[in-house]
């Protein structure tokens, strides 16, 4: 997992509530055999309709090309836990996802890909957006990891929350699976102690 | 330390406890369905790992699978690629799959309970955000994406913190007609779709104890809807009666062990939460979504309402979802013609509900104009519905009588809503485009779903006397 610290970069705000996985990522995008490329599926049928680009999306903007950290409302990527959201709000250059909350799924989701959510207030959340809309993108936003501070060029740095196991595992861009295989003897350990008080759940092949 | 349900169930599967309030929990039952499933494995390949415990994992194909008479395709680019894959990668794993040939196949969270997969006071994690279903059993279950089913392939072990508790309690007797589906719409609408965040689901009262086991897990299916991961239920006589016989449930001396170890494990819980919802079901009536969120529920006689005097986050969220669905302030559902009926999905395909549902297609005929369908929960409910007559019933009326798989709930099979039709469905998401481009889904109890496929238009069946 790439690890992530620190961005200073565009945003771009998309601040209606509850949006859902299934607007992220439509059907068609989400039979795949790879991580990759998902970032032209990305609220496609939204930037898109009958083949034309929808100018007042958001995205479509004229200055929020390549944008880094999107502002979003709150439960913002609620509904299926399709691992697509994520990879497709990464692949289309996303480092971080501001919003006053996140679906479950969604945010357990980032962490294990490197994607950072913050949240904060919705008030805060809400000015940041102002903030970046009426200066066209000029004014970037630094999110730093290490300080838990999202501050705007020119105003005001608001600090977040995250707890520490996803902090230090974006920080350091840990391999979670290899970190869990040190506790292997643990493991082991439990499902002996487990396997004759609960016999049941350790079936074999054969059962 | 609290001594609810949640936390007994939580505790016995710890196997180390991590900084930052994270356990690493043992997963007693891994499943995986054929929509990401391949893509779960082929990471552990790439990572150079295997599966830890074949024997503690299934996979299930039931989202890419056509769900017409013997399979027939086509069904959606790319879809039978994956199910190929997930097909391969399962076999050289060793790990059983319900592949789109074997009797048993069906939709995951239903081929789990009824194959005894999913049990009492198991661990069960499924790559799917309906995992919550079998927490109906007394299971911890709750759904994980490719990253964390990867992890449990690796391990067999998630990293999880504990939730809070949501402690819901229905109480009152059930009027006519109202169900589990009812109950968790109605849920949804007080709580919203975020309002569960954070807290685990844990379901009691007299009203919710009168349900059916199946029903139960309409109830816990749809907590995903309310913003929770898990539902549980402190499991009672109807649960374990439920689980016997089942083909991966404990058999025997096995079985008198394992019932004495559950009936000790719900016994004596603290019936405390750190919320409490508190729902009177005895004024129910069957609740029908208007919009394009599971929050947007109304009764089935009450008019859609108006956004006016909402706050502005709200009303803009009402406002687009009006005119999404085609429909004003004030307007009665009853008086929009539907094109489609979905009986089906992880939420509403069990026997019970193909059971309610034929009652009120008996004798009728599918309305003009309206496509209606059933696509029952898996193969053994669809066997089971051909022997008691009800597929008769459904096909004799006009319905399509389909083969068991997710459907037209993802709609990712090649089954799905007309552009801009409406559609009464059985299912659990009514978002925008989820049945089908400008669809508009409307979700209902099997019920309402099949007494409206009758009327071509949303009825309640017992208008005349209710109330």
């Amino acid at each position: 997992m790439t690890p992530f610290i620190e961005i200073r970069g565009k945003a771009v705000p998309l601040m209606m509530a509850d949006i859902d996985t299934d607007q992220m990522i439509t059907r068609e995008f989400l039979i795949t055999k790879s991580r990759k490329g998902l970032g032209r599926g990305l609220f496609h049928h939204w930037r898109f309709v009958d083949g034309k680009r929808v100018e007042d999306f958001p995205f479509n903007w004229d200055w929020a090309a390549d944008p880094q950290i999107l502002i979003a409302g709150p439960n913002f990527a609620c509904g299926s836990s399709r691992e697509h959201a994520v990879w497709s709000v990464m692949d289309y250059g996303f480092k971080a996802v501001i919003a006053p909350s996140f679906g479950v799924h969604f945010r357990r989701n980032a962490y294990k890909n490197g994607l950072l959510p913050v949240m904060l207030a919705a008030n805060e959340v809400e000015h940041l957006a102002e903030a970046v809309t009426r200066s066209r993108g000029k004014q970037l936003i630094h999110v730093s990891l290490p300080q838990q501070t999202v501050t705007l060029d020119d105003g005001p740095s608001y600090r977040f929350e995250i707890e520490e196991e996803p902090k230090a595992a974006l920080l350091e861009g840990l391999d979670e699976i290899g970190l869990t295989l040190r506790h292997a003897a643990a493991i082991g350990a439990f499902q002996e102690k487990d396997a004759p008080r609960r016999p049941w759940v350790y079936l074999r092949n054969e059962y | 330390m609290a001594d609810r349900y949640l936390d007994r169930l939580w505790d016995m599967h710890v196997v180390a406890s991590l900084p930052g309030g994270v356990d690493l929990i043992h997963v007693d039952r891994h499943l995986l369905h054929d929509l990401t499933g391949a893509l779960a494995f082929s990471s552990l390949k790439a990572g150079g790992r295997s599966v830890r415990h074949p024997e503690l994992t299934w996979g299930v194909v039931d989202h890419l699978i056509s769900s017409k008479k013997n399979r027939a395709g086509p069904t959606i680019e790319g879809g039978p690629g994956l199910i190929e894959a997930f097909e391969q990668h399962t076999a050289e794993s060793g790990v059983r799959l319900f592949g789109p040939t074997d009797r048993d196949q069906g939709i995951v969270h239903i081929v789990s309970a009824e194959q005894g997969i999913a049990l009492p006071g198991l661990s069960v994690l499924c790559i799917d955000s309906h995992a919550c279903t079998v927490g109906a059993l007394g299971a911890l279950a709750w759904g994980i994406g490719v990253s964390e089913a990867e992890h449990i392939l690796a391990t067999q072990t998630i990293r999880a913190t504990r939730p809070k508790l949501m402690r819901v309690e229905f109480n009152g007797k059930l009027p006519q007609g109202v169900g589990g589906k009812d109950l968790i719409l109605a849920l949804i609408a007080r709580i919203g779709t975020s309002g569960g965040r954070g807290y685990a689901l844990e379901y009691d009262g007299d009203g919710f104890r009168a349900l059916s086991v199946e029903d139960r897990m309409t109830l816990c299916n749809m907590a995903i809807e309310a913003g929770s991961e898990i539902a549980i239920v402190r499991p009672d006589e109807e649960t374990f009666e439920y689980c016997k016989g089942r083909a991966y449930a404990p058999k025997g001396e096995d079985w008198d062990k394992a019932l004495a170890t559950w009936r000790a494990l719900a016994d004596g819980c603290e019936k405390t939460g750190d919320e409490l919802v508190m729902i009177d079901v005895s004024r129910l009536t069957p609740q029908v979504t208007w919009g394009t969120s599971p929050q947007q529920v109304i009764g089935i006689a009450d008019p859609v309402p108006d956004p006016a005097g909402a706050d502005d986050r709200v009303r803009s969220q009402m406002e687009r979802a009006l005119s999404y669905m085609g429909l004003k302030p004030g307007d009665r559902l009853s008086d929009f013609p539907i094109q489609h009926v979905f009986i089906g999905s992880c939420t509403n395909a069990r026997i019970g509900d193909l059971r309610r549902a034929a009652v009120h297609v008996k004798g009728h005929k599918v309305a003009e104009g309206v496509r209606a369908m059933v696509v029952p929960g898996s193969g053994r409910i669809r066997r089971q519905a051909e022997e008691e007559g009800l597929a008769q019933i459904f096909i004799d009326a006009g319905f399509e009588w389909r083969e068991p798989g997710c459907s037209m709930c993802a709609a990712v099979n090649g089954d799905m809503v007309g552009v801009g039709e409406r559609c009464v469905a059985t299912s659990n998401r009514n978002f925008e485009g989820r049945q089908g481009e400008r669809a508009r889904t409307h979700l209902a109890s099997p019920e309402i779903a099949a007494a409206s496929a009758v009327a071509g238009r949303i009825v309640d069946p017992w208008r005349e006397t209710r109330q």
